[in-house]
């Protein structure tokens, strides 16, 4: 120590607030805010804010941090009037515009967050980031065109965007373009061999493309890097069915149901797997136990369990909106068709399966599913 | 940002022309041993208490990190293409890793960079992913150009001054009158200032990273030096953090109750352990990152090798 400080240690303290200076309040808060401790930051900036001797230079990062401690709470409104006054201070913020998005998205004033997300995209032109956040919003409305072209903006300036490539893959593979969309997959799993929702979103190309053992295969290298993933083991699992390998998928159904136990879904292809196989046990009435018996798809697991009728699943599905009503038809045919077939009843299975295939959204399940029933039955 | 022995080679050959071409307006020495002032610019804060000043890159504008914990300055990839420069590659065997385990194999060289006054015609960047740094910066200054000269960091009163080396030691706080620190440093390699700290009074080799939006320390350094484990029960963990936007490690902290400078001290200090691959034998056993050094008013003396401190509101 030299000697100029002989008379002590010199204390630099992130002080309480009733002796504490604005500045000393920021930091305080931004070290709250680094911490994912919203209620602090929440307090510790509000003071900065207040403090009469906080230059304002500092105000748009104690309106910034304090607005993402406020979204953290879910509270959008007071989040995206911090992300206001940051802007008003400071019009060239990046992280101003998109946060207020993110906000506006969640209150579901998409045409804000449009525009909040173009302003940023202003701001840095070169980055991809703002083109990926445009294009995910785009596509949630449904403008596919649009979010291909944000995804293919992402990689004109950053060839290498590994998430921009897997977006427009699956909205290629949406829109039906599977030699697009398998491309940009290909280029996803070049990118980062090692992740698996490369290999898993392959998968889903594959099968459409009728191509089930390369999808078995890509759906098996994801599984190698993330073996407890239950979309992909449970994806897996169906490929195995529809290639008719219901012992394998009846083992694979098993893992899916260690994994999440209380999915009604998981537990009626384990099912469904065993009794194709010639397993037949009393799984079902163990593993629906754990299962709610009310939500949907609860009339489909009565009707398996001997509970109730096909006729009154039929019947269940058509209740709610339009969408609703849609995808719990869809599966009711398909499930109902599979109990039928299960009961040596082809003429009833039928119609309901060919239902299911014509009336199922391209991406669920049963879709593909009744298409290799179907297949099967011919 | 770790770099090999090729690559150290190569890059201080870059680094001395770019230097030698940023003219400044250096006086000679003072016989009164007063700072030459060479600029001054205005800091910009970021969300995690980062700073950032203005700049110009061929003619447009940008904004760049101040990071003396980098070991050399760095431009987003995306950036430097929209701006009209080509990236290159640094050539074979030459490896460079940034934070979190990215790799680095390309460079730029600008026709123009300007720090206010200060003009190089030639400076060479290395150039990082564009997916590593965030959207509010286009890049990091480093060591390379601030050792050049002296760098007074004013984080209280937003300024990074920049002064002449050419004064007589010590006679650099001008401030205050109050009492200050003037703590002996040691640059390694890579010019990252290395000093001394006492943290809970056990006596450490710290670096000083403007870069790091943390101060942190391995669990191997934490149990060697502080005996601490991951059932002491003052342990709090902090959940798993990214490095770089990309590598993430588990972080906990630990409630250190004072880490002092030569008579300076932090109280409370928020310094994070983390729980990731075992320290090297070069890595420093504190990170002292931009929390800490925020509540601290910073002048780099590096030809002098001194680090003088006050806290951050002394004037």
């Amino acid at each position: 120590m030299r000697a100029f400080l002989s008379a002590g240690l010199l204390c630099v303290a992130l002080a309480g607030p009733a002796a504490a200076s604005g500045y000393s309040l920021l930091n305080a808060g931004i070290a709250a805010r680094s911490h994912s401790d919203a209620d602090e930051t929440i307090r510790l900036m509000t003071l900065a804010i207040a403090a009469p001797d906080l230059p304002s230079r500092f105000l748009p990062v104690a309106y910034l941090d304090r607005g993402e401690a406020y979204d953290d709470k879910k509270q959008y409104d007071p989040a995206i009037a911090d992300f206001t006054n940051c802007l008003r201070l400071k019009p060239d913020s990046f992280y101003c515009y998109s946060q207020r998005a993110s906000s506006y998205g969640e209150e579901k004033k998409y045409d804000a967050e449009l525009a909040d997300i173009s302003a940023a995209i202003q701001l840095r032109p070169d980055l991809a980031i703002g083109y990926l956040m445009r294009g995910a919003v785009n596509a949630d409305a449904n403008k596919m065109d649009a979010a291909v072209a944000d995804f293919t903006a992402a990689i004109s300036v950053e060839p290498d965007s590994m998430p921009a490539y897997f977006l427009r893959g699956e909205i290629y593979r949406l829109q039906l373009k599977f030699d697009a969309a398998q491309s940009d997959l290909d280029k996803v799993v070049d990118l980062n061999p090692k992740d698996p929702d490369g290999y898993f979103a392959r998968a889903l190309i594959y099968q459409d493309l009728g191509k089930l053992r390369d999808a078995l295969d890509d759906l098996e290298t994801g599984l190698k890097y993330e073996p407890g993933d239950f979309d992909g083991r449970l994806h897996a699992g169906l490929v195995e069915w529809e290639l008719g390998r219901f012992d394998d998928a009846a083992v694979t159904f098993e893992q899916v149901v260690k994994i999440r136990p209380a999915n009604a879904y998981g537990v009626l292809w384990l099912d469904i797997a065993r009794l194709k196989a010639g397993n037949a046990d009393d799984d079902l009435l163990r593993n629906a136990a754990g299962l709610d018996g009310v939500k949907w798809p609860a009339p489909i697991i009565a009707v398996f369990l001997g509970k109730s009728l096909p006729g009154q699943a039929i019947k269940a599905a058509n209740s709610g909106t339009p969408d609703i009503v849609q995808n719990q038809t869809c599966e009711a045919d398909f499930y109902v068709g599979e109990w039928q077939l299960l009961h040596r009843n082809a003429d009833i299975a039928k119609p309901l399966l060919q239902a299911a295939a014509a009336n199922c959204p391209h991406d669920f399940v049963e879709l593909p599913a009744a298409v290799a029933e179907l297949k099967r039955l011919s | 940002m770790r770099i090999g022995t090729a690559a150290r080679a190569l890059l201080a050959g870059m680094t001395a022309l770019a230097i030698g071409l940023l003219p400044g307006s250096v006086a000679s020495a003072d016989p009164q041993c007063q700072l030459q002032q060479i600029e001054s610019l205005d800091l910009d804060t970021g969300g995690d208490g980062t700073i950032t000043v203005p700049v110009s890159i061929e003619n447009h504008p940008a904004k760049l990190m101040i990071d003396t914990g980098a070991a050399f300055s760095v431009v987003d990839e995306s950036f430097a293409r929209s701006v009209g420069l080509e990236p290159r590659f640094m050539g074979p065997g030459i490896s460079m890793t940034l934070g979190g385990g990215i790799p680095l194999t390309q460079i730029v060289t600008t026709r123009s960079l300007r720090l206010g006054r200060l003009i190089g015609l030639r400076f060479t960047f290395i150039v990082a992913p564009s997916r590593v740094l965030t959207p509010e910066t286009m890049g990091m200054i480093g060591p390379d150009v601030l050792s050049s000269y002296d760098a007074e960091i004013d984080f209280a009163g937003g300024k990074l001054n920049i002064f002449s080396q050419d004064h007589c030691p010590g006679h650099v706080v001008y401030w205050t009158q109050a009492p200050y620190a003037a703590v002996p440093m040691k640059l390694d390699d890579n010019r990252h200032i290395t000093i001394p700290v006492m943290l809970d009074g056990k006596p450490l080799t710290a670096v000083a990273d403007t870069g790091a939006a943390r101060s942190f320390m391995s669990f191997q350094v934490a149990k060697e030096i502080f005996g601490l484990d991951e059932k002491n029960p003052a342990l709090k963990s902090l959940g798993v953090f990214g490095i770089n936007n990309v590598a993430a490690e588990q972080l906990f902290h630990y409630p250190f109750q004072s880490l002092t400078f030569e008579g300076i001290e932090i109280r409370n200090p928020d310094i994070a352990i983390t729980k990731g691959s075992d320290a090297d034998k070069d890595d420093p056993q504190l990170v002292i990152g931009i929390g800490v050094l925020r509540q601290l008013h910073m002048y780099i003396a590096y030809k002098e090798q001194v680090l003088y401190l006050t806290p951050a509101e002394a004037h």
